[in-house]
This record gives C-alpha cells, sequence and structure tokens, in this order.
C-alpha cells in the first residue's frame, strides 16, 4: 500500500472501462456516421467502416471500400500512377491503423458500436448471450480470410484477365461492399434506408445484393444473441492483422503473473482463448481481438495485463481496479447496478 | 459444580480432547510471539468459543456442509444457508476416524470422517454437499452418508482445460443450486445471487488488503495468524468475520507505519504450500515461525486459494452470475488434483517472487496422495528458478514435533546463510 | 408516349423568341472519349481533350472557329487556370485525380450585340500526374463535390446545377426520376426570372420557369423509347440552357455593341433510374425474412438444448 493515493494511473487504472468506452464508441460513432455535416474529413483510408455509402454525413471513408476501388484497374495501369496510389492509399492505411491498432474495432467500429448496442439491449432484456463452441470458433476464424482475398481478386479480375480466365463482370467491382451490412446499416443512421434493395440489372447485381441483405438479416439477428457477431468474419479485421505487430498501441500480458483463472476469457466479447491461457506470448493482439480493453478490466492481477502505447502503460490491471469494477469495495448489501 | 460421580461420556471425553488440542494452539499464538495483534482477539476468542467451549454459532439457521472449496458459497448466502466447511484439523477426529478409512488415507479426510462418525457438532450440517475432487474425499462422502448424514455429490472435473469440463462444472454447479434452492424452499435470483456475490467479493478484497502488509519490509502480521483468519471464514458468521478483519486491517495499517515486524531483521521469508494447515493443526506453521521464520505467503486451500480470486462476471445477470460463479470454482484453481499443475508452479514462483520470499516449505499429509505425487515437479521447479524448498510428510500426529523442528531449523538457518552470503 | 412529370407552368407553352432563335445554334463542350484500342500512348500522357460542338443534340458539328474564345479549368482546390484556344480541340493535362470543370467563353459582335456564348462541363480525371499530386493522394479527401455552389468570378452569366434530389441510393451521376435544380447567377447575383430550356438526345426538348426563389428544377423525364431491356445502365445527354440580355453598350474588338446577349449551356448526361430495376420493398422482405428464419431458429434450438431449471429464476428484487 505504498502507492501514492491520488495518482493520476492509480484512477485512469481504477476506471470504469465499460462506462468510458460506451461514451468513447458514441463520440466515436457521431464523429465517423455524422461527422461530414459539421466538415470533418478524415480521408478516404480510415482502418475501420467508416461506410462510403453514408454519403455526406460521413466523417472519413473506410479503406477497404478505397482498396476494391483502388485494384480494379488494368495491371498495366500499376506501373503508373494506380499503382503509386494504391501503395500510397496502403501507406495511409497502415499509418491509421497503427495509431490505435485493432483498437479501431473496439472503440472506433460504427458497426463494432451497433453490435455493442444491441448486445446492451439484450443485457437489458435479459436474454442469455450465444457462444460458439471451441471446435467451431476455430473454424469460422478462416473465413475472414477468404473474405479479404477475394475482396482483392475480384476487382483485379474484372479489370484484367487473370490466367486467362474471362473478364468478370462490372457488378463485382465493390464485392464486399456489396455484402457488407455496414453499407445498410451506417447509412439508415442518417436517415438514409435506400441501400436496403436488390438490384435486377444483372444476375450478378441480384446475387450480391440478395447476399448483402440475407447477411443485413444475419448480422441483426446474429449480434443480438452473439457478441461482435460480425467481427469474426469481417475482413478489415484480416487485413489489420496483418500490419499489426509494429502498431504503437498494444495488448501486453505478463505470464508469470497470470493465474489462468479466465476473468479475461469470459469478459471478451470475441471469446479469444489465448488471453486466458496464453501464459507465454507477451503480445496478445490476436487476429479477433479488437482491444476493446474488458480484458484489461476484468483481470485481478496486479500489471498482469497492459495497454500499452508505444512502451507506455497506459492502461494495467490492478486487484484495487478489478475490485472496484466488480463493486466490491463496500460492504454494502445492495449495489446499484 | 461437579460431582466426583459422573462418568464421561464418548462425547464429553472427545470435546475435552479437541479443547485440550485446540487452547494448547490458541495460547501459542497469544503467548509465543512479540507484538501481539490486538484486533485478532476476536480470532482467538471465536475458536476458543467453538472448539474450547462447543458452544453453537448458528442457531436457527440453516446449515450447509461442505467438503471442499469448490461448493460455492455465493449460492449458499444467496439462498439464505449458512456453508460450513467440513475440512478438520483435529488429531482426535483422525484418530476416529483412523478405524474407518484405510490406515494410508490422509488425516484431513480422516479427521472429516471422524468427527461424522462420532455426530459430535456444535453446528451441525443438515445437508452436505460433496465436490468429487481428490479420491479420498470423494469417497469419504460415502461413508459419511452411511453414518446417516445427508450428503449430496457434485460433479466435479479433474482436468480444467477442457471445453467439456467447463460445459460440466457449470451444469454440476447448477444442478447444486436446483438442489439446495429446492432443500431451502426459495429461489435463487439474481439479487440475492447479486449481494452474496459482491459480499463474499468484499470480504476477499478485505483479504487481499491483509496480505499486502506482508509484502512489506517488516512484517506486521505472523503466518500462523493469517491462518487462523483465513480458517475463521470456514464457519464464521460472514458479517462478523467482515468487521472482524476491517478492525484488523486498520491495526495493520497502523503497525505498517509505525514499522512494526513480528519476525526478527533477518528471519527468512517463508512461502508456504502444500496440504492444507487446519486449526488446530498448524504444527509446521508454528515450527517455522518458531524458529525465527515468517510465512509471508501461502498457497494452500485453507487461505490463499480459497481467497485470491473472485468472481467476475460480465453481465449481471442470473444467467451470466452462476457461469460466473462456476468459473472461479474451477479455472482458477490450483488444487493438485488436477492432471497437469503448471498453474501450482507459476503461482508458487509468483507469490516468491511478489512477496520477496527466501524459500518454499511444502508440507504434505501423509497419505494425501495428489500433494505428495506434485512433489517432485515443483521440487525441480524450484530447483530451475535457484528457490531453496524444504519438503516435508507430516500428519497430525504430536509424536514426530522434535525431527520436524530440527529439519525446519536446519532449512532456516541455511535461508539465513544465503541470505548473508547474497549481502 | 409516356406522360412526363413534368414541373411546367401550363403559362410557359409560349417559348421566348430569342431562345428559339438561337437553340439551333448552340454552342457546347464535349470531351473526347478515347476508345479502349488506342488507349495506350495517350494513358501516358494524361492529356484530357475536348472539343466545341455547334448544334443541336441530334444535328452538330465541330466547331472550328475558336476566335477570341477562353477555358478557364477549375479544380477541385477551386483554383482557376485559364487557357487560350486554338483550332477546334482543346486539351489539358490535369494534374490530380478527381474532379475538373471546364468553362467555355466566347464573345463577338453581330449586327450592334455582343453574343456572349458559355458552356461548363465536369470532367472526372481517374489518374494524376503522382510527383504534383502526392500530398493530395495522401491526404485522401472525402468530400469531392459534383456540384458548384458557387459561381466562377471570370464569367458574369452563369448557369450553376446544384445537389440533385434523388429517390435511389446512388449518389454520384444523373439518372431520370431525379429532381436537377439549378440557379442563374448575373455578375454574382441570383437572377430569379430567367427560364431555362432544357433539351435531350431523344429530341424532347421543354422550357422550364423558375420558383419564386429563382431556382429552376425538374425531374429528368426517362426516355421511353430507349432499349433498357438490353443496356439497363445506357445513357443519354441532354443541354440545359439560360440566356439573358442586357443593355450595355461599348465596344469589343473593334465592333460597337449596343446590347449584350448571354447563352449558357450545361451538357449534362444521365441514365435510367435504379429505381427501375432494383426491389426496395423485396430487399426488405429478404431482410426481415432472413431475421425471422433465423430467430426462429435460434429460439427453436435453445429450447431443444437444456433449460435452465425452474428454481433458478430472473427476479428484479
Amino acid at each position: 500500500m505504498t502507492k501514492n493515493k491520488f495518482s493520476l494511473r492509480r484512477s485512469v487504472n481504477n476506471m470504469n472501462l465499460v462506462r468510458f468506452r460506451f461514451w468513447f464508441q458514441i463520440v466515436a460513432f457521431v464523429l465517423i456516421v455524422y461527422g461530414g455535416y459539421i466538415g470533418l474529413d478524415l480521408g478516404n483510408k480510415l482502418p475501420t467502416f467508416a461506410c462510403v455509402f453514408n454519403g455526406e454525413g460521413t466523417g472519413g471513408k473506410c479503406y477497404v471500400g478505397e482498396l476494391q476501388h483502388d485494384l480494379k484497374h488494368p495491371l498495366e495501369g500499376f506501373v503508373g500512377f494506380a499503382g503509386y496510389a494504391f501503395l500510397i492509399s496502403l501507406g495511409m492505411f497502415m499509418v491509421w491503423f497503427w495509431a490505435l491498432n485493432k483498437g479501431w474495432c473496439g472503440f472506433v467500429c460504427p458497426l463494432g458500436t451497433m453490435q455493442d448496442w444491441l448486445t446492451m439491449v439484450r443485457e437489458k432484456s435479459k436474454i442469455r448471450y450465444s457462444e460458439y463452441s471451441w471446435a467451431n470458433r476455430g473454424k469460422i476464424k478462416s473465413i475472414k480470410y477468404i473474405l479479404l482475398i477475394l475482396l482483392l481478386l475480384l476487382p483485379v479480375m474484372i479489370a484484367n484477365s487473370v490466367f486467362g480466365l474471362p473478364k468478370l463482370p462490372n457488378g463485382l467491382s465493390m464485392p464486399f461492399c456489396d455484402i457488407c451490412p455496414g453499407r445498410m446499416m451506417i447509412p439508415a443512421f442518417t436517415g438514409h434506408f435506400n441501400q436496403f434493395y436488390i438490384d435486377f440489372s444483372s444476375k450478378t447485381d441480384l446475387v450480391m445484393t440478395t447476399l448483402g441483405m440475407i447477411i443485413v438479416g444475419l448480422f441483426l439477428v446474429g449480434s443480438f444473441v452473439k457478441k461482435r457477431f460480425f467481427c469474426y468474419f469481417c475482413p478489415m479485421a484480416a487485413l489489420q492483422y496483418v500490419f499489426s505487430k509494429p502498431a504503437l498501441l498494444k495488448l501486453y500480458k505478463d505470464g508469470a503473473k497470470c493465474t489462468r483463472c479466465g476473468d479475461c476469457y469470459r469478459a471478451c466479447d470475441m471469446d479469444i482463448l489465448e488471453i486466458a491461457d496464453d501464459v507465454t506470448s507477451k503480445n496478445l493482439v490476436t487476429e479477433d481481438c479488437t482491444l476493446c480493453l474488458k480484458c484489461v478490466a476484468a483481470c485481478p492481477e496486479e500489471g498482469c495485463l497492459e495497454a500499452n502505447f508505444m512502451g507506455a502503460t497506459i492502461f494495467e490491471s490492478t486487484k484495487e481496479g478489478f475490485i472496484l469494477r466488480m463493486a466490491m469495495d463496500q460492504r454494502g448489501e445492495k449495489h446499484a447496478h | 459444580m461437579h460431582t466426583e460421580h459422573t462418568i464421561e461420556t464418548p462425547h464429553q471425553r472427545q470435546n475435552r480432547h479437541k479443547a485440550m488440542e485446540a487452547i494448547s494452539v490458541i495460547n501459542a499464538l497469544k503467548e509465543d510471539f512479540k507484538f501481539p495483534i490486538q484486533s485478532m482477539g476476536y480470532f482467538y476468542d471465536l475458536f476458543e468459543t467453538v472448539y474450547c467451549r462447543h458452544e453453537p454459532l448458528h442457531e436457527g439457521k440453516v446449515k450447509i456442509g461442505t467438503m471442499c472449496i469448490q461448493i460455492p458459497s455465493e449460492i449458499i448466502y444467496a439462498l439464505d444457508g449458512v456453508p460450513i466447511r467440513l475440512c478438520n484439523g483435529f488429531y482426535t477426529d483422525d484418530e476416529i476416524g483412523s478405524d474407518l478409512l484405510p490406515q494410508k488415507s490422509c488425516p484431513l479426510v480422516k479427521a472429516t470422517v471422524g468427527w461424522f462418525a462420532s455426530d459430535n457438532f456444535s453446528d451441525k450440517p443438515d445437508i452436505t454437499f460433496s465436490p468429487t475432487t481428490c479420491d479420498q474425499k470423494t469417497k469419504a462422502g460415502a461413508i459419511i452418508e452411511s453414518f446417516g448424514h445427508t450428503v449430496i455429490d457434485v460433479g466435479f472435473p479433474r482436468t480444467k482445460e477442457s471445453e467439456e469440463s467447463h460445459h460440466y462444472w457449470r451444469e454440476s454447479v447448477k444442478s447444486f443450486a436446483v438442489k439446495l434452492s429446492k432443500f431451502q424452499g426459495k429461489k435463487l435470483t439474481r439479487s440475492n445471487l447479486e449481494s452474496a456475490i459482491k459480499k463474499i467479493g468484499y470480504a476477499q478484497s478485505l483479504y487481499h488488503k491483509l496480505t499486502e502488509f506482508r509484502k512489506n519490509k517488516a512484517v506486521p502480521i505472523l503466518g500462523v495468524d493469517m491462518f487462523l483468519v483465513t480458517n475463521a471464514f470456514f464457519f464464521d458468521k460472514i458479517d462478523e468475520w467482515i468487521g472482524a478483519v476491517e478492525k484488523l486491517v486498520a491495526e495493520l495499517e497502523q503497525r505498517a507505519s509505525a514499522g512494526v515486524n513480528v519476525a526478527g531483521k533477518a528471519s527468512p521469508r517463508i512461502v508456504y504450500t502444500g496440504s492444507p494447515p487446519i486449526f488446530p493443526n498448524y504444527k509446521i506453521p508454528l515450527i517455522i515461525e518458531q524458529s525465527d521464520a515468517v510465512i509471508v505467503a501461502d498457497e494452500t486451500c485453507s487461505s490463499n486459494r480459497m481467497f485470491n480470486d473472485m468472481v467476475a462476471v460480465d453481465e449481471w445477470n442470473l444467467y451470466d452470475m452462476i457461469d460466473s460463479v462456476s468459473d472461479k470454482y474451477l479455472k482458477a484453481c490450483t488444487c493438485p488434483i488436477f492432471t497437469q499443475n503448471d498453474d501450482r508452479i507459476r503461482r508458487i514462483i509468483q507469490l516468491v517472487r511478489s512477496y520477496s520470499g527466501d524459500g518454499v516449505i511444502y508440507q504434505a499429509f501423509a497419505g494425501c496422495q495428489v500433494y505428495e505425487m506434485e512433489q517432485r515437479s515443483v521440487l525441480a521447479a524450484m530447483e530451475r528458478e535457484g528457490i531453496p524448498i524444504l519438503y516435508i510428510e507430516s500428519d497430525y500426529s504430536p509424536s514426530q514435533h522434535g525431527q520436524l523442528t530440527t529439519r525446519v531449523e536446519a532449512f532456516v538457518e541455511s535461508l539465513k546463510n544465503r541470505k548473508r552470503m547474497k549481502k | 408516349m409516356r406522360i412526363f412529370t413534368f414541373k411546367m407552368q401550363t403559362a410557359m407553352i409560349l417559348v421566348l423568341m430569342s431562345i428559339s432563335l438561337f437553340a439551333d445554334n448552340l454552342l457546347w463542350l464535349d470531351e473526347i472519349k478515347k476508345k479502349s484500342c488506342c488507349k495506350g500512348a495517350d494513358q501516358e500522357s494524361g492529356i484530357k481533350e475536348f472539343v466545341i460542338k455547334k448544334g443541336t443534340l441530334q444535328e452538330n458539328k465541330k466547331e472550328h472557329d475558336c476566335k477570341n474564345a477562353v477555358i478557364y479549368i477549375r479544380d477541385m482546390d477551386r483554383v482557376v487556370t485559364e487557357h487560350n484556344v486554338s483550332g477546334g480541340k482543346i486539351s489539358f493535362t490535369p494534374e490530380y485525380k478527381g474532379g475538373y470543370r471546364l468553362y467555355f467563353e466566347q464573345k463577338s459582335v453581330h449586327e450592334g450585340v455582343l453574343y456572349v456564348n458559355l458552356s461548363s462541363l465536369r470532367v472526372y480525371n481517374k489518374e494524376g500526374n503522382i510527383s504534383q499530386s502526392l500530398l493530395k493522394e495522401i491526404r485522401g479527401k472525402t468530400n469531392d463535390s459534383h456540384y458548384d455552389h458557387e459561381p466562377l468570378s471570370q464569367l458574369s452569366f452563369e448557369l450553376v446545377m446544384e445537389k440533385p434530389i434523388k429517390k435511389h441510393h446512388i449518389n454520384c451521376c444523373l439518372y431520370s426520376g431525379d429532381i436537377a435544380p439549378f440557379r442563374v447567377y448575373y455578375k454574382g447575383d441570383i437572377q430569379k426570372e430567367i427560364p431555362l430550356r432544357v433539351s435531350m438526345e431523344s429530341g424532347w426538348s421543354n422550357v422550364v420557369q423558375p420558383d419564386q426563389e429563382g431556382l429552376v428544377s425538374f425531374e429528368i423525364p426517362r426516355n421511353s423509347y430507349a432499349e433498357t431491356e438490353k443496356d439497363k445502365k445506357h445513357s443519354e445527354k441532354m443541354i440545359v440552357e439560360a440566356s439573358y440580355d442586357v443593355n450595355e453598350s461599348g465596344v469589343y474588338d473593334g465592333g460597337q455593341y449596343r446590347s449584350v446577349h448571354y447563352v449558357m449551356t450545361l451538357p449534362l448526361s444521365f441514365a435510367p433510374s435504379p429505381l427501375e430495376y432494383e426491389s426496395r420493398t423485396l430487399g426488405f422482405a429478404t431482410a426481415i425474412g432472413v431475421m425471422l428464419v433465423f430467430s426462429l431458429g435460434l429460439y427453436y434450438n435453445r429450447r431443444r438444448k437444456r433449460k435452465t431449471p425452474k428454481e433458478i429464476y430472473f427476479d428484479e428484487e
């Protein structure tokens, strides 16, 4: 008990992360979804779902959309401007991404925030959450990589004949946007429900837009019963993970201090087993991690888990913080919750 | 007034023997050490009341016996029961149990069985839940039942890594909750479970405050006193226990700022692990602390393991609270009954590091097979880490006192030398 | 023939003489689209080429007489550059990726009247010059508006299109059914009484009157002759035109004039409304249907599993 009673570090470690994140997400949501109305323009290389289809409201644009656009060029074009533009975009995407690492998912992504809101509604209505079995959890991991490869390959195959195959129809120019629930859900928040449609102009459009409608239906029900339902399949998460190693914000674990009590795993919306069971790795930003830091808040071991920015600890697990967050600091019979 | 002609009944004789065992330990705690703690008085009195005068604590309450730490006391409190942990440390009861169990059984299990066999309780459990942890406890349940007690087995998995174990244990806890709720005629609700979780959580947070003082250079509280405090949680009224520990924390705070040290300057700091010291079997801890060493931390199910991990709930609804409670008793547990137990080794090392321990003393009850079996791997790990360790096998009998003292004193001396060499 | 839902006042059947007189001699800007066969060399140079066309959308020829003509090019940063026109072809090399707006102005004196012919066209440049547009690419702006809200200060008279009102989901480009609003400026002030003449490639034309605030808007009519079955996204040209006479005398290029006659054209193109080939009702129905099936599936799946015993229940006390 030699700690300074009123230090900043201590109050940060004792914070109510759930409340902090709730408000942070609301602010980020407003900036990303409505930012355009107040003149905010963060560019078109954001590592989060700032939807292009959100028209004037959007405070920036999603890089996955831009990436599909950048790749729809004849191959010879990549020698010139298109190639440079592609590299610059990718570079800027990385710069943005490195600042927050996967924190973009847990704190900024409007689609993620929407899922958290649905989770809150479920929690309030006292309906139990669903979980994947560990085996299925492992199987669905690869889907996001498959989606990523498809969204990289299809635009190239529209503009080029790859391996002598015929060029793909133009309807596939934004293959992921077609099936991304963000396309329907994010503009809906600025009052535009016009992305809910099925396009009959060609077979490709018909298939893709129908898939999109099916996925938005799955998204709404799925994220109601399963925390962060969509994030398991998100190709943005896959793309981010490729560049995650040099990022500035990190989730570190001191395995020696871990008792493997599993509290972090309980708190994890993405059911990441490694967070509880891996006692050898230091960097615990795994492929599905959203850096929401709920695990840090749920860890009762002093300094076992920490959010680290460029080598400086910004938020770490403490016994005291845990006790405060679980409202176990008082003798009181009744606790408001 | 005593009359000359009264013949002592077996129960009276048993009680007299137990009182003798109890009072000698209480007196040792009270008198053998320097700087006694005032607020420990509550605990000395409590143990005297219960084990010397055999007065009931929970009259009119439904008492729920538990055979091991895995029975969630959160659920028992939520359903208006009083959990009584039946792990027993009396040699008197051990001797009674010896007639009923194989020769080489664990003294703790023998003592518990003996207690039930004699049916001599001050607070008799109305129903007993027995988790299927180690072989001996598992089988003891059936033996106790044969004496006419209600014993209900609660299935407990012996691996904690697999998904199946998690589900199995969660289901076990749910069915335990149902059985208890039927027994009590009361439903488990969101609000009663939440307040029980938070009350126990608060009690645990107080324990964490106590242990924090033991990290200090000047240790303000003895290990044996700590064992007594945590032991009291087995059967005490929870609110009174909380009140007494709050006072103890306040006193320790004063002592810490005054720099009171219950040990000597050069006293080696010991991390205690292995079979649980349960009142009045404080043989080894007493020998350690009487040999000028001080226990700064422990890894036993009668103390640290019982308090270290608190229930962590993500969604404060009943479905998640029950699962959180279940997970706490399975995942965080470092009991040697599990197939693999690297967690226990890492925990001991971590305790040595964070409490600046000089050495580890590992006690295994003769007959406690799982602790005996884990001895080799723990010793090897400590050797790798360069942590001195003493392995002691003992039981409840007072006979080996001299030999144990010699071994412990030698170990403490070697630790002192090591400390001096380092300087 | 389909009846157009046209915002037209019945009183406006009488077409002003001045408009009809010069209608056949309109000047407008047109981009020369490069054919894919001869792309290679031009792409590297990145040159954009335009011609001035004279006549109607149906019958026109290239105007080679570009005497006293000037081109203003405004980029996305609202930087304006001036170019002289020689011969019939206009070419410039855009440096950045993004939208540019071209303004054509030609003045001539004819029988005591100064004729000012104006035309404006938006072009999109896909490939800029990397050394020039490096910072722009890094910045990656989100807002690159198609619609200019302020008139160009170099021109005394201008017809400006504002953001159209759409019922479908595509923000870029014009579609039939969109309501396109225009404003006419003279020396920076909004002119509230100037009607617009709209003519389409299909031959249809009409005159639209401004409302009280001076906003001239009309719903782009659908071309029912077009073979949309084959090509649902076919595009059609139209020209929106405004003219204005001012009594002003002076001398221009050696010629005396007593009045000025301004004509401005905006060549635009549009495609059939996406609403013709997409269904929103079906979209919603699919999403809701999937939600119903999924949630019922979950419900029955949970019911099938072992239920939480009755002794454990929720109580909000």
